[in-house]
């Protein structure tokens, strides 16, 4: 009877710590997902920003003798801070 | 035999002398126009100085810093629309005409490879078939007269005055009687207006250096030119090409270009 007591308080004792331990484990699991799904908005959200448009540049320069030149290009898919940075490239006097 | 070898080297001293002196007393004169380019019913005004003495005239370019300006304007969501006004900053516009030998050379910048280049251009000069006629008109205080001629497809009427009569006239119009006051092409896009005359004018070194041609550019000929403006649109696009992120791709819209001169003699062409 003695040794029946022993083994049962083992076993009970066995499933309590069991069932910590799962919850526990559960509790973890329930972490990773919800740093996946942060993750995921994240990923959404830079999607939103890198969103890729047509940018459309037009140029008017004037060559010394007098001659003006007039061009439109059109820039498909690039992100709005391509689009800006090609308007920077534009700046002649930066780029020599 | 002694007595007249001596002459003749006085002789030759004496000649010598007068020779350095008739080219240090060259009379020059100095006009000043105004060019007004009317593009697109767009009229854009620049200065110029017209320097002469007997043997050359050169007309350069009096102008300021050049202002740059560029907008970026949103025109809808699916696209995102830029314009840019943009000048070349390097060497000013000089035309040199050179009537001993015939030729003109002009100081011009390009774009090319990415940069800004500048170039003498050299060409021989045109002689312009000028129909003078008997209209007349007072411009100021002279008395001009009506002359009607074509350089390079463009049709121009051009008042010039006896009173001053030296053939020198704006850019590269001359040869009339007397000098060029206004001169307009049939369609108003090219015009020059006479501002300022002051015959004799004291050039001087600093007035010198104002229409002095750098020594590094490179010398090319007109056809060479014509065939480097034609391709401008090309270069830009180069230039766009290496701004580029990898993946993306450009086409080319729409592209205009509006020239003095239309026309050119038929082995050179845009």
């Amino acid at each position: 009877m003695k040794k029946l007591l022993i083994l049962s308080a083992i076993i009970s004792f066995s499933i309590v710590s069991f069932a910590f331990a799962g919850r526990d484990m559960k509790k973890s699991f329930d972490k990773v997902d919800a740093v996946e799904l942060t993750h995921e908005s994240h990923k959404l959200n830079s999607e939103e920003v890198e969103l890729l448009k047509d940018c459309t540049v037009r140029l008017d320069f004037e060559l010394e003798d007098g001659t003006t030149i007039q061009g439109e290009m059109t820039f498909v898919d690039v992100s709005w801070w391509d689009c800006t940075k090609m308007q920077l490239a534009a700046w002649w006097k930066r780029n020599f | 035999m002694k007595n007249i070898s001596i002459l003749i080297v006085f002789f030759l001293i004496g000649n010598i002398n007068l020779l350095a002196q008739s080219n240090n007393n060259k009379s020059y004169g100095k006009i000043t126009y105004e060019r007004v380019l009317n593009f697109d019913s767009n009229p854009k005004p620049t200065t110029f100085n017209l320097l002469f003495n007997p043997d050359f005239s050169v007309f350069y370019e009096l102008r300021e810093e050049p202002k740059e300006e560029a907008t970026l304007k949103p025109s809808s969501d699916d696209e995102f629309d830029l314009s840019f006004d943009v000048k070349f900053n390097g060497s000013k516009y000089i035309v040199y005409t050179d009537f001993e030998k015939e030729i003109i050379q002009s100081q011009v910048s390009l774009f090319r490879d990415g940069k800004q280049k500048s170039y003498i251009v050299e060409e021989k000069i045109l002689k312009i078939k000028w129909e003078i006629t008997n209209d007349y008109k007072m411009i100021n205080t002279l008395k001009a007269q009506k002359a009607i001629g074509s350089f390079r497809g463009r049709k121009y009427i051009a008042w010039f005055t006896n009173q001053i009569p030296v053939k020198y006239g704006p850019w590269k119009l001359n040869g009339l009687p007397g000098l060029i006051l206004n001169v307009a092409d049939e369609s108003n896009e090219v015009m020059f207006f006479v501002k300022e005359i002051k015959i004799p004018f004291q050039s001087n070194s600093e007035t010198k250096n104002d229409f002095k041609f750098s020594s590094d550019f490179d010398k090319i000929s007109l056809p060479e030119y014509v065939k480097l403006k034609g391709k401008q649109i090309d270069e830009v696009k180069k230039l766009f090409s290496s701004k580029l992120p990898r993946g993306a791709k450009m086409e080319m819209t729409n592209s205009k270009s509006n020239n003095i001169e239309l026309e050119f003699e038929e082995t050179i062409k845009y």
